[in-house]
């Protein structure tokens, strides 16, 4: 049971099945419920994590087909997801199977649910909530579209046990809405209370009235939730995230823990994808692999490639590297009962004769393009941001003159650099404040301390004189002109120094260290 | 063959470094002093060359060597880094390449180890330089397992060597007065003090180095009364600073 804060002091948000036999129902007073079971054990409602824990679900179900939605919480406190199962009933055996399997899943992992089959999402919706065991019992092999509602609530079915299952035959869904109260079709609280003050109280009183005084009457919400569920309106279900390209999973008869064997299966998973992309001419960009635990916890991990690749052997290796890093599963409940391999980006890859192609190089790639699958593993673990190329830029701001850029694939340029004057082999990421001592004005120090080592100049070259570009608007660092100077110490080491700001008397100058040189 | 050769060779046989093999496959340092006194007639590739010694100088050899085996072996090459600092501009004031060098940064000691396994083992690396400042037995044998397993050359640069390693050779560079500071208190070329500590076969030898722009590489220094004149290859910059000493 929770409550939440209602209009007058707290009311009950949702109950469970024992808790409904005793009379309770959402919406009433606390202290009513209170007075009607004295041993009421109460929760406070949070409707966030109730959220959340559906979007959960739904990706835990996921598994069953890739258009999975939240339906959203209801008021009382039930909630829903849609399953578009267009197509993939006939991977488990058929609709009923299906319905079976997800039900079956989800009341070993506590949740009370119903779900059904109907060619609409309003349909399924309704029956799921709404329907009666009676009604429909026969599976039907051919579908054009199919959708499933699965309900999972806190509340028991009315009246019914929780493993119904609902299956409208395919073009039946007007026969088995008819006699479903008009709450069935998705409306309003507002709504069902004006229909039912006019005696509107089944979805068959409203399709005996003539659709033109109804639209006219109560707007066209009422007549788009009728074509919704009957199928005159189609009704796409959006998603969580875009469907991949190619799936392929596998389920184990005994949830797994290992990690052996779950990189085994990964192989073979690979393996067959790879199988089809060459078919295909294709090669992944971007994959996804689900791991569904037990506790209807969902893993994944994402593996990009910086071209497209289908080498099971390479892919192995970047699935290996997210893998390892996944937390160990805690205990038995956590063991993995499946796991999918979802494509969702591939590009074009031709047939390419693997295997030989480092030695038909020829000579002049010695680009990075040999590395790509190297720089893919490194990037894997260490992140885009860290596997870089230094690139020239336009700017004789030190700082600026360079940008170290992403590893991608496409045409590595070589861009000249140009070297008009020395740099320095490191350049701090910071210039670092250093304390000098320069006894002529306008002129290098001859000694100085940085990192609280004492250096004496023995001879510097300069001066460099960089101005900030004032053509660019942000001058973030409050930069003035500085004064570069090459300096070499008593004992050969070289440093780049400069001094922020023109010399002017009787203000002390500042001294900065940017840069080493070999 | 001489028998000093056949028994050296026997030497790095018995050592476990066959010389045979990698004969053909070692790289010319480009600095005839250094080649002939090594073993190998250069660094072998497919181990780990230890560099350490003053930071920015070891960082100056590693690339002067990294700028050469890019050039004689035409592979890309990797360097692993902990810190944000390399600079593109300087780096290729060494005449090296930077559209085949993959820069990779990790702050992880153990990222940094494995991302140079990863490399060495890749084979289609050229050379690996990687720095390490706490490099032991156990993580440098792996990385001269991977090393040859790749055929890679690798470079371990290190701000100090404390531990001992299972590297084929250490050198140890510290910064060397440059070339000429009088009559002026100027810069002059680069100059470095190489040292080299340890070589398995050779002996430990330390060599002046120089910096020559015209030879776009690593020469050795010869000293002031052998040189020519004036140089040749002062800059602007250089010789503005001498006028306005002068």
């Amino acid at each position: 049971m929770e409550t939440g804060a209602g209009h007058n002091g707290l009311r009950l948000v949702a109950v469970n099945a024992a808790a409904a036999a005793g009379g309770l129902r959402p919406g009433l007073p606390l202290a009513d419920a209170r007075a009607l079971e004295p041993t009421l054990r109460v929760m406070s409602a949070s409707p966030l994590d109730d959220q959340r824990a559906l979007a959960a679900l739904a990706s835990w179900c996921s598994q069953y087909s890739p258009w999975t939605a939240p339906s959203g919480l209801e008021a009382d406190g039930s909630a829903g997801i849609w399953i578009d199962i267009t197509g993939c009933d006939h991977l488990f055996g058929g609709e009923a199977e299906l319905l079976a399997s997800l039900t079956a899943r989800l009341r070993r992992h506590g949740y009370t649910a119903r779900a059904a089959v109907a060619d609409t999402p309003g349909a399924a919706w309704a029956i799921a909530r709404f329907g009666h065991p009676h009604t429909f019992s026969r599976p039907h092999p051919s579908r054009g579209r199919n959708n499933t509602s699965e309900k999972s609530d806190s509340l028991p079915p009315r009246g019914e046990g929780s493993g119904w299952l609902g299956i409208v035959p395919p073009g039946t869904q007007t026969q088995a809405l008819t006699t479903l109260p008009i709450a069935a079709l998705r409306l309003t609280a507002a709504q069902c209370e004006e229909l039912d003050r006019l005696g509107l109280r089944r979805v068959a009183d409203l399709l005996a009235l003539p659709r033109s005084s109804l639209t006219a009457r109560f707007g066209g919400e009422l007549i788009r939730r009728l074509d919704q569920a009957l199928g005159d309106l189609d009704e796409p279900i959006s998603p969580r995230e875009p469907p991949p390209h190619l799936r392929f999973r596998m389920n184990f008869p005994e949830a797994v823990g290992r990690s052996e064997d779950i990189l085994e299966a990964t192989k073979r998973l690979l393996t067959a994808a790879s199988a089809k992309l060459e078919i295909l001419g294709q090669g992944a960009r971007l994959l996804k692999l689900y791991l569904y635990r037990l506790d209807t916890d969902v893993d994944y991990i994402t593996i990009g490639t910086s071209r497209p690749n289908r080498d099971p052997a390479q892919l192995l290796r970047l699935a290996r590297e997210k893998l390892d890093r996944l937390p160990v599963p805690k205990s038995i409940e956590s063991n993995v009962e499946t796991i999918l391999l979802a494509i969702s980006r591939t590009e074009k890859l031709d047939l390419t004769q693997t295997g030989l192609t480092a030695d038909c190089q020829h000579k002049t790639a010695t680009s990075l393009d040999s590395l790509a699958g190297l720089a893919d593993r490194l990037i894997g673990r260490l992140g885009p941001e860290n596997v870089v190329r230094l690139q020239p830029r336009e700017s004789h701001l030190p700082e600026r003159a360079q940008i170290a850029e992403p590893v991608r694939a496409g045409q590595m340029v070589a861009a000249p650099w140009p070297l008009p004057r020395p740099r320095p082999l490191r350049l701090l990421p910071r210039p670092e404040p250093i304390s000098a001592m320069a006894p002529v004005p306008d002129d290098p120090p001859v000694l100085f301390r940085w990192r609280r080592r004492l250096f004496h100049i023995a001879g510097a070259d300069g001066p460099e004189r960089l101005s900030p570009e004032w053509w660019r608007p942000a001058n973030p660092l409050g930069m003035e002109t500085r004064d570069y100077y090459r300096v070499e110490d008593r004992k050969g080491q070289r440093f780049w120094l400069f001094r922020h700001g023109l010399y002017r008397t009787g203000v002390e100058p500042q001294w900065f260290l940017h840069g080493l040189f070999g | 063959m001489p028998v000093p050769a056949k028994l050296r060779q026997e030497i790095a046989r018995l050592e476990g470094l066959d010389c045979r093999a990698r004969d053909k496959l070692s790289l010319s340092t480009g600095i005839p002093a250094i080649d002939e006194h090594l073993p190998w007639h250069g660094l072998p590739v497919g181990c780990i060359h230890e560099i350490h010694g003053d930071n920015s100088a070891a960082t100056a050899f590693c690339t002067a060597l990294l700028a050469r085996a890019n050039r004689l072996r035409s592979q890309p090459a990797v360097w692993i880094t902990d810190e944000e600092a390399l600079y593109g501009p300087g780096l290729a004031a060494f005449n090296l390449s930077l559209s085949d060098l993959l820069v990779v940064l990790s702050r992880s000691a153990t990222d940094i180890l494995w991302a140079a396994e990863e490399a060495l083992r890749e084979g289609t690396v050229g050379t690996v330089v990687a720095e390490i400042t706490d490099l032991d037995l156990t993580a440098s044998r792996r990385l001269q397992l991977a090393a040859e397993a790749g055929m890679t050359l690798g470079l371990a640069l290190r701000p100090a060597s404390k531990s001992t390693s299972a590297s084929v050779t250490r050198w140890r560079i510290e910064s060397a007065h440059s070339g000429f500071s009088f009559p002026s208190r100027t810069v002059g070329p680069q100059r470095w003090a190489v040292q080299l500590e340890r070589c398995r076969g050779g002996q430990p030898k330390s060599w002046l180095l120089e910096w020559c722009d015209a030879a776009g590489g690593l020469t050795l220094a010869t000293p002031l009364s052998d040189r020519p004149a004036l140089p040749a290859t002062g800059s602007g910059m250089r010789a503005a600073s001498l006028a306005r000493a002068g």
